[in-house]
């Protein structure tokens, strides 16, 4: 099932599948290790609108919902 | 290549790798080193020695790509054509990412060296490594290296010659990526690891219901910690060390005998008696404030704040505090000018290139020069205030959040711009290695020594030389309507307002003999935070804000004296 990377909940675990956004926003993101086919990890999410802190290969990133929302996940 | 031809060697890699360690490595230069992304901000140069000749090393701050996303991000793209080589510095435990901006390197002019640091804790990690597979693969120099203890520094020096200048390649990032994939599962095992300890409290302080606590805690304990050691050393080091310096000063006193002189170098004496505070002479006021007053917090300090920051807690509490922060227009990163500021201004100033937006930095550093005061002014604020009772010193640390938060809501309406989202590398938690705590503290102390003594001694003779020409008299008959009208302050506070531009701590110290009420004293401590930076952090923010926001940021600080200062009056004092 494809999700964005918001609708995740701590502890699950998914494939990244692609990015949306600008050229900019995509170079950003997977310069930080946030590939497509890694697997990715939710460790937290901050309450009210706050970052998602993720994981993938055992590196934590904290990241802001806009930007998580722009990442497309599979899960199962 | 031929070494001798290289003049300019820079270290470059992704945030957090170690940089500025090898860098301490190569030049027996002191840089402060952290467990954060962006711990260095801009570029600091240094000597190295290599087979006799001198070259000179540039420490680049950490950049995840050549397309920089923050102002010192900036300085390092900036700093690529300056070198002749470059040396660039990998977290062997997280390769495969870093591998991105090596590949973006050697699409460069300059030669490249790949030092693979952390080596040690990748093994330890169950990652291993082939590093003369990596070597045929790139093409370049690779060297395994742990820079905190030395090792591999040596044949990473000896290897520099093998490298040469890169042919062309163009690869789109795209094509990058796929060669990244190649090249790790060509050169790289991971053997799968059980959770460790460290990694559950990692977990256990980014998750909003445990971080939360945790990291209320940590601040408390934190600051109990500084108060506990700076009172410490005052009561039992300081205040004896004083004790007997007493009777010297007042041998050189009735040597020198009544006179502007005996003014300049001893003060006044007050009932017949040296007064540390309140005398003003170099002998006397001017050692006991710096050393006898705010040296042990700056110590404590210095010490609590290098071990959040080398354990790398600090970038779990720009997590926990990002969505405060938006609010202000900042993001959770925000939060590490408040901490630096609180030590000293000038580097919270600096600190404020990791933001990525001019909005961002501005409504950072006005924020911080308006309502964080820096250590040393804290300790007098503890010093003049603390023997009424802790709710004085309180009063105005209520007063300065209160203010940080109303500025903060203000400004983020009405300054214009963008405030994009956090997005910031969270390092696994490190053991502080004690020496290189120390090493730390006592550099960060030692500018603190270097920096603020002189202006302390300027602000002494320069207010005696003020006292004695009347000017203090004049101005504050002038500011009156301000200091008296609205503040409901002693007109003759005038002249700490005039030296809290050379020292904040000395200026809170000149409050001391005004014959003020706690209350007064709480609404004048607040309004010095407040009013203006002192020179060496104004002259910094010129630089980062440029002359026509700062004079912006001026002009809120002003504002913000004027009215917080106004309430509280009307608060602590009525009408």
């Amino acid at each position: 099932m494809e999700l964005t990377l918001t609708n995740l909940q701590p502890k699950q675990k998914a494939r990244i599948l692609r990015l949306e956004g600008g050229f900019g926003f995509q170079k950003n993101v997977r310069s930080r290790g946030i590939l497509e086919g890694k697997i990715v990890e939710v460790i937290a999410r901050q309450p009210v609108g706050g970052p998602i802190v993720i994981s993938i290969d055992k590196r934590n990133t904290a990241i802001g919902r806009g930007m998580a929302s722009r990442i497309i996940v599979a899960v199962g | 290549m031929d070494i001798q031809k290289v003049k300019k060697i820079l270290l470059m890699g992704n945030p957090n790798v170690g940089k500025s360690v090898v860098f301490s490595r190569l030049t027996g230069a002191n840089v402060i080193a952290s467990n954060y992304p962006g711990s260095t901000i801009e570029f600091t140069k240094g000597l190295m020695r290599i087979e006799g000749s001198k070259k000179e090393l540039i420490d680049v701050p950490g950049t995840y790509s050549l397309e920089p996303i923050n102002a010192a991000e900036e300085v390092a793209v900036k700093m690529l054509d300056e070198g002749d080589l470059i040396i660039n510095v990998i977290d062997s435990t997280n390769l495969e990412r870093n591998l991105f901006l090596t590949l973006e390197l050697l699409q460069g002019s300059s030669p490249v060296v790949v030092a693979l640091n952390m080596w040690d804790e990748a093994k330890h990690n169950g990652i291993t490594i082939n590093p003369d597979e990596l070597e045929k693969l790139l093409g370049v120099p690779v060297v395994p290296i742990v820079a905190l203890t030395g090792e591999g520094i040596k044949t990473l020096l000896s290897r520099l010659k093998d490298t040469h200048t890169p042919t062309d390649v163009s690869q789109s990032d795209a094509e990058k990526w796929i060669h990244i994939g190649e090249i790790i599962k060509k050169v790289q095992k991971i053997e799968h690891r059980h959770h460790t300890i460290w990694e559950k409290i990692s977990d256990a302080t980014v998750k909003p219901t445990t971080g939360l606590p945790i990291g209320l805690g940590v601040i408390l304990l934190t600051f109990s910690f500084i108060r506990f050691i700076g009172e410490g050393l005052i009561g039992y080091v300081l205040e004896p060390l004083f004790d007997l310096y007493t009777p010297v000063v007042m041998e050189i006193s009735s040597a020198i005998g009544p006179g502007i002189f005996h003014d300049i170098i001893i003060g006044r004496l007050i009932e017949g008696n040296i007064d540390y505070v309140q005398s003003m002479g170099l002998l006397t006021t001017g050692i006991f404030v710096p050393f006898g007053m705010v040296l042990p917090y700056i110590l404590a300090f210095y010490f609590g704040l290098s071990i959040l920051e080398d354990t790398g807690y600090l970038p779990r509490l720009s997590v926990l505090a990002d969505t405060i922060f938006h609010k202000f227009g900042l993001h959770g990163c925000g939060i590490v000018s408040v901490f630096l500021g609180l030590g000293c201004n000038v580097p919270g100033a600096l600190s404020t290139r990791i933001l990525e937006t001019r909005k961002q930095r501005f409504i950072s550093a006005t924020l911080m020069a308006i309502s964080i005061p820096c250590m040393a002014q804290i300790a007098m604020i503890f010093g003049i205030l603390g023997s009424y009772g802790i709710e004085y010193v309180l009063m105005v640390f209520i007063a300065l959040i209160a203010t940080y938060v109303a500025s903060g809501l203000l400004l983020n309406r009405y300054i214009a711009g963008e405030s994009p989202e956090l997005f910031l590398e969270i390092p696994p938690y490190r053991r502080p290695y004690g020496k290189a705590l120390l090493k730390k503290t006592w550099m960060r102390v030692r500018i603190f020594l270097t920096e603020a003594i002189p202006f302390v001694f300027l602000g002494v003779l320069f207010i005696n030389i003020l006292y004695a020409v009347g000017i203090i008299e004049t101005l504050g008959t002038l500011f009156s309507p301000v200091i008296s009208g609205i503040w409901g302050l002693p007109k003759e506070a005038a002249a700490a307002l005039l030296i809290g531009f050379l020292r904040k701590d000395m200026a809170i110290g000149m409050l001391l003999p005004l014959g003020m009420n706690p209350f007064q004293l709480v609404i004048a401590a607040t309004v010095l935070t407040i009013y203006f930076p002192c020179v060496a952090t104004f002259a910094v923010l010129v630089r980062e804000l440029g002359i026509r926001d700062m004079a912006k940021s001026v002009l809120l600080m002003i504002a913000a004296a004027l009215i917080v200062g106004g309430i509280m009056r009307l608060i602590l004092l009525g009408f």
